[in-house]
């Protein structure tokens, strides 16, 4: 055996060049990486090379008008004032909104997460197919709308003035405002959490319900014989089929922890001065450094930078936990 | 391995030459062309970007005064309107992106927020070089068309950075609009004037109207005239910045007047004479809501009077029976068939001003007071994107402030929009001139000419001031000018800013248009207070958090300009 593999090791042809070898692969795999150059043209220009801007996180200052943004990037004021600036001067406004996004992300995945399974298992009862599919469509059109016309819609039902629930209830009462909800109460979460599970919970069930569809029908059959009843059968065969999902699902919603979305939180916070001054987002108070009142692009990219490093670091934790204690992970 | 290290090295070339090449923009020469042969501006197309005034695109891009101005100053213009909504984020985009906007008019707040941080080109050597431009027949220089203070305002650093333009007239630009049949319904007769009358019809009209219809809230009142609105000046509340007992310039959210101001106002809300959801409503919301009887008064600004009258002729519900046709509904809302000025007997009616008479805390005034808007009210500016053509934007501006394109853009074209007339003309108008002028106006003019003041302000302002009564009086407003007995202007009656008109300030400007911002969002959270205890906490917290957060931040510096310019 030994001679043998000694033959072998020296029959062993010779390793052929870098080159070749590419030009090997090349032939061999051009027609399905063709279908890649667009994409990876697409993910480098607008996905990697911007990201050359994270520079100006680490600026002092970051104009934009004066300079290329080549000079403004290279300009030899580097420092490390913005991250100082986020836990410093900005701390009061930085942590509000902080606190504010991790709660109403918090309750959202606690809350909101479950509803589009439950959406999905409920379609999956319905015997019909084409009934099925409608009532599938029906929950997804308001995916379809856009914040300012969510926010208009549920504004004419919840105003004060005019609006339907006062005129249907006969009373008087100020939904939509931070001092004359029902009982003083300030509405702000629930409108940011509800109008969120209405507008997306039918679009985010399709991912569910494709995945429940595709279970084997003979399980189904199986537990029937082993007289198992419809609430066992989801319990103890649909949840677990749709795991995967389920947790790629949780995991991608852990990645945007940080954030609650700009349209719905800034469309609502205008409508009351308390809204706007302490239900403040992360989003919106990075829209409000980048854009609106500040035009601090060296602060608003610290902030951006800070966010995303946090996401992916929930990210990162939530796919361990997932692959540690439900063997179920994104890689 | 050797050939690998050439790929990355050729991958990393590449991406740098991408990247270079996406990011775009030359090497950043900012400066003025000083060369550039301005008479010679065929093909020069102006990008010019206005604040919005609710006048459509159209009528702004290519209506009779942009045509008027293109053959005026001969040059070629692209009119934008700023976002209503967003203006702010909107110049922001265009100063950061660089876009290729020849002439910005932006507020204040926006002119110092961007001018420290060289958003905008050093014009000092463009004013030098064309000041001197002959504007009239007399031979005034362009120059001499603003004060010393005026340029002072556009100044930082020693450098000039926008043209001032200037409020040339002490006029009020909103008022109390009532409905008329609503006040006779509570046995009210005379439109209130001061205070304690608006007191007690907005009270009355609560008590009888709130009672039958849920929705009704007898003030419809909106967020974004929460400080600065016709109620306000009969509390004396100062106009942003006031002088304390030290000489030491103070925000308005510290004056007691503002204070008793608020007090009212939370009152009013607390007893349910304005909507809770106020904060977020317009005034297009508020025409909507006076139409459909939610509401018997709202701030109406003089320009949206027609639009009001309008909607009331299309929809408003409670005409007598005996008014059916349109014509008699547009007589009923006018008050009388010729649809002009004020009636005693219109549906919608109005007094200019309302005066404190003592009544809860308000100020005792022997007449109405109104809020000074004779100040820079806009800065032109150039932004640094197009500096290189900036001589261009400097020639336009000052073709566009002669005395002849300034009375064509305040009163139109003499026998199409307006003619000269005698005294005795029934449908006079007088001119603020220094000899006896007058005028009378034909129909185009309201088609034309009214509600553009984008193009009416920037312009000379002795000029526009003479004219301006054309341009208010009558046409279907009210008579917003302010005027003594003898029709001069009235500057006694006016409140004004001791900060209003002052150089740029590096540590204020940070933080000018954050500051104001807070301010108004604090009046409206103070407004809408539900109890006493709240008002009074929220009132302190705004005062102690402004004074930390912003006022800590400039007040030596604002303090020690003003010390010095007085």
């Amino acid at each position: 055996m030994e001679l043998l593999a000694k033959k072998v090791k020296l029959i062993r042809p010779k390793q052929e060049g870098y080159w070749h070898r590419l030009g090997i692969k090349l032939k061999k795999y051009l027609p399905i990486m063709a279908f890649i150059v667009p994409a990876a043209f697409m993910a480098v220009l607008f996905g990697y090379i911007p990201l050359i801007f994270l520079l100006a996180a680490f600026k002092t200052n970051f104009n934009l008008s004066i300079y290329t943004p080549f000079q403004a990037l290279f300009s030899p004021n580097w420092s490390f004032v913005q991250f100082t600036k986020i836990f410093g001067e900005n701390a009061d406004e930085f942590f509000l909104a902080l606190k504010n996004t991790l709660v109403i992300n918090g309750i959202k995945l606690v809350l909101i997460f479950p509803i589009p399974i439950i959406i999905a298992i409920m379609l999956s009862e319905v015997k019909n197919a084409t009934l099925a599919k409608l009532f599938l469509i029906i929950l997804c059109l308001p995916n379809f709308l856009s914040w300012p016309t969510v926010i208009g819609i549920w504004q004419n039902f919840f105003r004060q003035s005019d609006g339907v629930i006062n005129s249907i209830f006969g009373t008087n009462i100020g939904w939509l405002t931070s001092d004359n909800g029902p009982n003083g109460i300030s509405l702000f979460r629930f409108f940011v959490i509800s109008f969120d599970a209405w507008k997306g919970c039918g679009w985010n069930s399709i991912m569910f319900y494709t995945a429940i569809v595709s279970i084997d029908k003979s399980y189904y059959e199986a537990a029937e014989l082993d007289g198992a009843n419809k609430f066992q059968q989801t319990l103890r065969l649909t949840l677990p089929s749709i795991f995967p999902t389920i947790a790629l699902m949780f995991i991608m919603n852990i990645t945007y922890i940080l954030s609650c979305g700009f349209d719905e939180i800034n469309l609502l916070a205008n409508l009351d001065p308390n809204w706007k001054l302490y239900e403040t987002t992360l989003d919106y108070y990075l829209y409000n450094q980048a854009l609106a009142e500040n035009a601090d692009f060296s602060y608003a990219t610290a902030l951006g930078l800070f966010n995303s490093t946090v996401s992916l670091t929930f990210m990162l934790v939530g796919n361990s936990f997932c692959k540690k204690f439900l063997h179920r992970g994104l890689w | 391995m050797k050939n690998t290290k050439y790929l990355r090295i050729f991958s990393l070339a590449t991406m740098i030459g991408t990247a270079l090449t996406s990011c775009g923009g030359g090497i950043g020469d900012f400066e003025p062309d000083l060369n550039v042969d301005v008479t010679k501006h065929d093909d020069i197309t102006l990008s010019v970007y206005l604040p919005s005034f609710g006048c459509s695109n159209e009528k702004v891009s290519n209506g009779v005064l942009s045509r008027a101005l293109q053959e005026t100053t001969t040059y070629k213009v692209n009119f934008n309107q700023l976002s209503e909504s967003a203006a702010d984020t909107e110049i922001n985009s265009l100063l950061s992106m660089k876009e290729k906007v020849d002439v910005l008019k932006c507020a204040p707040t926006v002119f110092n927020n961007y001018v420290t941080d060289g958003y905008f080109t050093n014009l000092t050597e463009l004013v030098k070089k064309y000041g001197d431009t002959p504007v009239d027949e007399k031979g005034t220089k362009f120059v001499d068309l603003f004060t010393k203070e005026q340029w002072e305002a556009c100044t930082y650093d020693g450098k000039i950075y926008a043209i001032p333009e200037y409020g040339h007239t002490a006029m009020c630009n909103s008022t109390l609009a009532w409905n008329r049949d609503h006040l006779k319904t509570v046995g009210i007769e005379k439109i209130p004037e001061t205070l304690s009358e608006f007191d007690a019809a907005v009270r009355a009209l609560q008590s009888h109207f709130g009672a039958i219809n849920n929705s009704y809230h007898a003030f419809g009142f909106t967020g974004n005239i929460a400080q600065d609105n016709p109620i306000s000046p009969a509390f004396n509340v100062p106009m942003q910045w006031y002088e304390d007992n030290e000489g030491k310039l103070q925000s308005m959210l510290n004056s007691k007047e503002m204070e008793n101001y608020l007090r009212y106002m939370n009152d009013l809300k607390r007893n349910e004479v304005i909507v809770s959801d106020w904060v977020g409503l317009t005034e297009v919301n508020a025409i909507d809501s006076f139409v459909k009887e939610n509401c018997s008064v709202f701030v109406s600004s003089y320009w949206n009077i027609k639009s009001l009258r309008s909607a009331l002729v299309a929809s408003y519900k409670s005409f007598p029976s005996s008014v059916v046709s349109k014509s008699d509904k547009e007589a009923y809302v006018h008050g009388g068939k010729e649809r002009t000025a004020l009636k005693e007997d219109a549906l919608v009616s109005w007094r200019i001003g309302l005066r404190g008479d003592g009544s809860h805390s308000s100020a005792d005034q022997s007449k109405a007071m109104f809020r000074d808007n004779r100040t820079v009210g806009y800065f032109i500016t150039v932004p640094v994107a197009t500096a290189k053509r900036s001589a261009y934007s400097m020639d336009w501006m000052i073709r566009k402030n002669t005395e002849e394109a300034t009375k064509m853009m305040v009163a139109g074209k003499e026998g199409v929009h307006f003619d000269y007339t005698t005294e005795d003309d029934p449908d006079a108008i007088k001119l603020l001139t220094e000899t006896p002028t007058y005028v009378k106006k034909y129909d185009a003019f309201d088609e034309d000419i009214s509600g553009m003041s984008q193009f009416q302000t920037g312009v000379y302002c002795d000029v526009a001031r003479q004219w301006w009564p054309i341009a208010e009086a009558g046409f279907d407003a009210w008579p917003v000018l302010i005027l003594d007995e003898q029709g001069k202007e009235d500057l006694s009656r006016v409140i004004g800013n001791p900060f209003a008109m002052h150089p740029v300030i590096q540590s204020y400007s940070k933080y000018d248009l954050k500051a104001q911002n807070y301010v108004i969002t604090k009046v409206q959270s103070v407004i809408n207070s539900r109890d006493n205890d709240t008002f009074d906490s929220r009132l302190s917290s705004a005062r102690s958090e402004y004074k930390t957060k912003y006022y800590d931040k400039f007040e030596k510096d604002i303090n020690s300009w003003y010390r010095s310019s007085k």
